[in-house]
């Protein structure tokens, strides 16, 4: 009897020294998760000023390219494509992972997905407001970026329906929009929990207007329930829809390389794959530093790095089902395209690409890789250097090999303009992600609270 | 009920014996197809394999579309099947008379079927099209894909068969004692049941995607060697998975009703069954779409015409009636709850999507093998039927053996995993 009275206190002793152990109640898990809402330490606010330094000289470059037109971009006759599409393709794509774990993942009723969706969902939609900047810049005036909406003028001016371009502006701005109704549908109760504890005028101000007059009756609850199901179902085809669209801009042209009908699953995949492996960075960030080990713990992580092997593996059938089709299909371009992307001027993106996309993430078939934070951490950096690469390659070797000899040799080099605004690019995307950690609740107070035990009198 | 009275329950449905009514009627389909085949043998050959092809492609794909449905489930960690499980494992039983037919295909139906076997091969595609390479892949694919599914339901079946082996029927008990053979007590072999399981699900699904691919290419794509399609593997094995899906839904609705299984098989497992079956069918359109959209924008003469042959005559209303059956009608028909989880119409458009992916089957296949004639008629239904025949002996021999529901599932109470 003693015996196990001693084990349990034992046991009791080691799970204190466990995070991912500490106890999880009721009040707790609002007292966790709310706690991050607070003035920001030294390390935050290091951390924004960075941010913003990397945004001033991205802003900086982007001055500099409006003044001087977009000459200054690197684009050389015949790549009149190049960073910034790549830069669209590759933010869109990490804007894939949020409707995915919050719609698709909650009509398959997998429940890990309570204790990510909050981060998932936020980095979808700011993934989408730094993808919409890149069309914007890579038009040279964005300020006549309106134009690209159809309205009634007397310039009479109508875009070109027939253009996948503009097929992107609806399945992007429909995205946009779903996307962010959900992630505020989603709020509501929390923030209900954070204005009833909030202090400052400012935030008390913003979460009464972002709560809606929430005030957990029954009946608010229910249809909270409801427009929660009502919404997933409409995020779900989109979550193929928008990348389906991104990937046509390139699969519904002539191009060797481009010309493929594998490209829409096979892009809604990689991005599938480029955002799960972005929230797994960012988890495992936030979880330590705001030590919320025993909400997000290991196994929801390793969870998601399935997610993440699954997907590679679709991107690694659709590379070799991309080689296959080169080489046995009747187009001598497409072979000749392939030949180059592998082994032509470009072939070292090639194979980052590769390697990082399909051979490093093998290394996801071994539990001890998924459950390790550390490796998984920078493996996952490495899947979106691939990603990165991905559509740099097939943008830009595509393009730098057109049907035309002659203008083959000229090659496209990134310029400083343009790696001063993809850097800023990523200053603009982590600038509302590290305000949105310190003003809403990163996590789902209430899906969460649904996992815990109700609290009884009596055990059993 | 306790557990014996579950355990007595389940092994008393098990017929023991083949229903001899019943195999009369697959030894009839049998008879009508192997007439059918003969005679279009003897008159039209080509017509007669590229019947025979079809139907390869079709009941293969089903047998092995039950059998990822069974491991992505597992792959997935979805509690929702529970006891559903053992039907979509039921259909594997077909797989080794499927790879049986592939091997007479191989032997003696590809020289009249694949063209490039009697035809000038570019010479940049032989190292591919050729019958060496062919017979190698083939069947080193798919003996490996057959190894690994038989493997996943005898370690599924294993230990159903100890827990029933005391109340089954004398004469399946010698079966059943071997397919338990040295058992090591429940916890370690639930244990060592779950990594298995948790080892194959994932293999099968793996190598069913690039086993069926690489099928789909030898014996749809090739039919026109110069035509390619890079989403075709893709869009046919997920088409094949569809069908699986369709027949382990109308299984389920039958055997429920036939064996009494209204305690194990409840109307949630058919909702359940009802939405993936559902988004299958979406899945379907979307990769049709993706292909048909990118080749019509394009409008690249030699991707063209492959597409535009099967949207006009003698194609055409067979190429819209595949999408009405596929895709229209069980969209709009599955698309609420009643009728998802109401056995009668959950069955009825398992039929549709089985009908419909039938005659998806014909549309990519035929139109190469005859552009002019629409060789899809009787003969071909007569084909068909034997095809059937030599499915249901198989699913019925399976199911006259093991109980059609996961006894361990049965036991835990069925659908557990339900709400959100």
């Amino acid at each position: 009897m003693s015996g196990t009275v001693l084990t349990g206190a034992a046991a009791a002793a080691l799970h204190r020294d466990d995070p991912e152990r500490r106890p999880l109640t009721q009040k707790s898990l609002n007292d966790d998760i709310l706690r991050m809402i607070a003035k920001p330490g030294p390390v935050w606010i290091a951390v924004f000023a960075f941010d913003l330094l990397v945004l001033l000289v991205g802003g900086l470059c982007l001055r500099n390219q409006i003044v001087l037109g977009l000459g200054v971009a690197g684009y050389t006759r015949p790549v009149m494509w190049a960073a910034y599409i790549t830069n669209f393709v590759f933010w869109v794509g990490i804007a894939h992972c949020g409707t995915l774990v919050s719609a698709i993942l909650f009509l398959f009723r997998s429940h890990f997905r309570r204790a990510v969706y909050r981060v998932a969902e936020a980095m979808t939609v700011f993934g989408v407001l730094t993808a919409g900047l890149f069309p914007l810049l890579h038009t040279g005036r964005p300020w006549l970026g309106y134009w690209l909406v159809p309205y009634p003028t007397q310039r009479g001016l109508w875009p070109n329906f027939r253009s996948p371009l503009e097929w992107d502006v609806f399945a992007v701005t429909t995205y946009l929009t779903v996307s962010s109704i959900f992630f505020v549908v989603g709020l509501i109760p929390d923030v209900a929990a954070a204005r009833d504890r909030a202090t400052g005028k400012v935030l008390k101000t913003l979460y009464t207007a972002l709560s809606f007059g929430w005030s957990g009756g029954n009946n608010q609850w229910k249809h909270y329930y409801g427009a929660y199901l009502y919404f997933a179902a409409i995020a779900t085809p989109l979550v193929l829809s928008v990348h389906s669209v991104v990937s046509w801009d390139f699969a519904v042209s002539q191009t060797a390389g481009w010309h493929n009908t594998i490209f829409a699953p096979y892009f809604v995949a990689g991005a599938i794959f480029s955002g799960v492996a972005l929230v797994i960075n960012l988890l495992i960030v936030i979880r330590k530093a705001f030590r919320l080990e025993h909400i997000v713990t290991t196994d929801h992580i390793e969870k998601l790095s399935k997610l993440v092997l699954l997907t590679s593996t679709i991107v690694g059938y659709s590379y070799l089902t991309e080689f296959f089709m080169a080489w046995y299909g009747p187009s001598n371009a497409e072979r000749d395209t392939f030949l180059f992307r592998y082994f032509g001027h470009f072939w070292w993106a090639s194979w980052i690409m590769f390697t990082c996309n399909v051979i490093l993430p093998l290394l996801l078939w071994f539990k001890g890789v998924r459950r390790n934070l550390p490796v998984l951490f920078v493996l996952m950096l490495f899947v979106n250097v691939g990603m990165w690469f991905e559509r740099f390659v097939i943008i830009i070797t595509s393009l730098a090999r057109p049907f035309e000899p002659y203008a083959w040799g000229v090659n496209y080099r990134m310029s400083w303009t343009e790696a001063g605004i993809t850097a800023g690019a990523f200053a603009w995307f982590f600038m509302f992600f590290l305000v949105f950690v310190k003003v809403l609740p990163a996590f789902s107070i209430t899906e969460i609270k649904e996992t815990l035990p109700v609290p009884r009198r009596r055990k059993g | 009920m306790t557990r014996e009275a579950v355990l007595k329950d389940i092994a008393s449905r098990i017929p023991g014996r083949r229903d001899p009514r019943v195999s009369m009627i697959w030894l009839a389909l049998i008879a009508v197809g192997l007439v059918a085949f003969v005679a279009l043998l003897a008159t039209q050959p080509l017509r007669a394999w590229g019947a025979y092809g079809v139907n390869m492609i079709y009941f293969l794909g089903i047998s092995l579309g039950a059998a990822v449905l069974a491991s992505a489930i597992r792959l997935a960690n979805g509690r929702w099947a529970g006891p559903v499980l053992r039907i979509a494992e039921s259909l594997s039983a077909f797989l080794p008379y499927g790879i049986a037919f592939v091997v007479i295909m191989l032997v003696a139906g590809i020289w009249t079927y694949l063209p490039w076997t009697h035809t000038a091969v570019l010479a940049r595609q032989k190292p591919y099209l050729n019958v060496p390479f062919l017979y190698a892949r083939t069947l080193v694919g798919l003996g490996l894909l057959w190894w690994l599914v038989r493997d996943l339901v005898r370690t599924s079946l294993r230990s159903d068969v100890y827990l029933l082996k005391d109340h089954v029927s004398p004469e399946l008990r010698a079966e059943y004692e071997k397919l338990s053979q040295g058992w090591r007590g429940e916890e370690a072999e639930a244990a060592w049941q779950k990594h298995r399981l948790a080892l194959r699900a994932p293999q099968i699904c793996l190598v069913y995607a690039f086993v069926f691919t690489v099928f789909a290419w030898d014996f749809i794509m090739s039919l026109t060697p110069t035509w390619v399609s890079g989403l075709f593997g893709w869009w046919v094995f997920m088409g094949a998975f569809l069908s699986g899906i369709a027949m382990t839904a109308l299984l389920s609705t039958r055997l429920r009703q036939a064996r009494g299984l209204a305690a194990y098989i409840t109307p949630t497992h058919f909702w359940d069954l009802g939405k993936i079956l559902f988004s299958i069918s979406i899945f379907w359109v979307y990769q049709f779409w993706a292909q048909y959209l990118v080749i019509w924008y394009a409008n690249m003469p030699e991707e063209t015409w492959w597409v535009f042959l099967r949207f006009e005559e003698p194609w055409r209303k067979l190429a819209f009636t595949t999408f009405g059956f596929v895709f229209l009608i069980p969209f709009l028909g599955l698309m609420n709850k009643t009728s998802k989880t109401n056995p009668f119409w959950l069955s009825l458009f398992s039929v549709i999507v089985m009908a419909g992916m039938w005659m998806e089957r014909h549309i990519l296949v035929m139109p190469s093998v005859n552009p002019d004639v629409r060789w899809v008629g009787l003969p071909e239904i007569g084909v068909t039927l034997g095809f059937l025949g030599v499915f249901g002996w198989a699913v019925q021999g399976f199911l006259a053996k093991y109980p059609a529901v996961k006894v361990v599932d049965a036991l835990a109470g069925g659908d557990a995993g339900h709400g959100h």
